[in-house]
């Protein structure tokens, strides 16, 4: 081999793309000339610089937010097809039904096992990021604000709050006047009750300063797994909304905004202690707040 | 009763082996498609689009392969349908031909050579040059991997690869010139494309 091959499928030789005996003739010319292993020191550092160079720029690294709402929505897509599963269980437990008694009783009482179980069987799906199913709540929730309050185009009709459940009504009178505090050139828009992706919201929404809030509350009867008084802050990239959330012992409550995101922390905790009080008939809320702080 | 319980289980499975065996690869993939994008939002939602096709056909995943491989597969089709839907692909030979004929001499890369001049050399480099470049010789795909992610001849990717080299060289040659490094490479290399610019 001489320097004008060795200069050819030097390149080749570094991706160990070569077959065994030319990588041993590459070798045996390595051996006997020194400008061919120079040639080969300096491209082999290229690869390094430029593997190191694109590494570590900044513009090339993965958003932690952006990563972290794809495992969401990879999540939730995880989810709607367990719930097709689901179904699918229960057709071939009607089949089971007429096959025997014995069958049925099985098969039903794995059934109404799975039924029971609802939304907590996600948690089974991804047991690495069970953190996920408070932040799958939370989704439902900002894509409620995103089509409800913003684009005014969600798929089922709105209702008011008092047929939304007995809890809610009057909602309004305590969310409006509490934000009304911190929140004074805003205004209130309308108050109802909606559904997103088959969960049902408590809505209330206020608009001042050109930006839009909104106050969800949902029924964590079928979340669960998600009690527990968590207080939470997420910031969602498209569109760019903050949202901070807290659990009372049976209710989920979010503010969404596009305020900025002390802004709106302030006013889930201007709500925090009076809607604790309504839903639960308890102000036990406010020292977990003050605690996180 | 068992076969129902084995599909529940197989389900769960499912989404447990794409959040061990995929998600780890989204930091790459996010690289890769910003190579191909250009554009953070853009790049951001290629890599969505991917994710959710990966997971839709992940039953497909064969277990033990190179999965970073398989993603990008998969992010190169989604990439190749939204540029069929945005625009009619343009041939490339022609540009693969006059690139060709101005490839410069190698040179040797000083150590005054900083990283944004590393990045700013591999931007020069055209772009049917650099995407393989950059997915052989920085995410470490073979030559056989690359030719199935772009669907494209090996020969198609060696011939490449070894003019995207050149052309990387040559420019990393250009910065050397600029620390008033003029080595012997770098002047030849000069010489070439002064030639070149008064033809």
């Amino acid at each position: 081999m001489n320097c004008r091959d060795f200069r050819e499928i030097i390149d080749s030789y570094l991706s160990d793309e070569l077959l065994t005996e030319t990588n041993h003739s590459v070798l045996r010319h390595l051996e006997e000339c020194g400008n061919c292993r120079g040639e080969i020191e300096a491209r082999r550092e290229i690869r390094g610089r430029l593997k190191a160079a694109v590494m570590s720029a900044p513009h090339y690294q993965l958003d932690e937010q952006f990563a972290s709402n794809l495992r969401m929505m990879l999540t939730r897509s995880v989810r709607r097809s367990n719930a097709k599963t689901s179904s699918w269980i229960s057709r071939r437990s009607w089949v089971a039904v007429a096959a025997g008694l014995l069958v049925v009783f099985a098969i039903g009482f794995f059934v109404v096992n799975r039924v029971s179980v609802g939304r907590n069987q996600v948690a089974s799906v991804t047991p690495s990021i069970s953190s996920l199913q408070r932040n799958d709540l939370v989704n439902i929730a900002l894509g409620d604000h995103e089509h409800c309050a913003i684009r005014h185009d969600l798929k089922d009709p709105t209702f008011s709050l008092e047929k939304a459940s007995a809890k809610y009504k009057d909602l309004d009178k305590i969310v409006v006047p509490s934000l009304g505090r911190i929140l004074s050139k805003y205004q209130f828009v309308m108050a109802h009750g909606c559904t997103y992706e088959d969960t049902h919201f408590a809505h209330v929404v206020l608009k001042g300063e050109g930006k839009t809030l909104s106050v969800l509350i949902a029924d964590l009867k079928d979340f669960g797994d998600m009690k527990g008084e968590d207080i939470l802050k997420f910031t969602s990239t498209k569109p760019k909304y903050h949202v901070a959330k807290f659990n009372t012992k049976t209710h989920a409550i979010f503010v969404i905004s596009d305020m900025d995101e002390n802004k709106n922390f302030e006013a889930l905790k201007a709500l925090s202690v009076p809607l604790k009080k309504h839903l639960d008939g308890s102000d036990q809320f406010q020292t977990a707040l003050l605690s996180f702080y | 009763m068992f076969e129902l319980l084995k599909r529940k289980s197989s389900d769960d499975r499912l989404g447990e082996d794409f959040e061990t065996e995929a998600m780890p690869f989204a930091p790459d993939l996010f690289r890769i498609a910003m190579y191909l994008k250009r554009n953070k939002d853009a790049a951001e939602d290629l890599v969505q689009e991917t994710m959710m096709q990966a997971l839709k056909s992940f039953h497909r995943y064969k277990m033990g392969t190179n999965c970073k491989a398989w993603l990008t597969t998969i992010m190169y089709n989604t990439h190749y349908k939204q540029l069929r839907k945005q625009t009619n692909l343009q041939l490339v030979a022609d540009t693969e031909e006059k690139i060709a004929q101005t490839i410069p001499f190698e040179a040797p890369i000083p150590q005054q050579i900083t990283d944004e001049d590393v990045l700013s050399a591999l931007e020069e480099v055209p772009e049917i040059f650099r995407e393989i470049v950059v997915l052989c010789d920085v995410e470490g795909f073979s030559y056989k991997e690359i030719s199935s992610i772009m669907d494209v001849p090996i020969g198609t990717v060696m011939s490449r690869l070894h003019r995207g080299r050149k052309v990387l060289r040559g420019q990393l040659s250009v910065y050397a010139r600029n620390y008033g490094i003029d080595g012997e490479e770098t002047k030849k290399y000069n010489e070439v494309k002064k030639g070149g610019n008064s033809k």
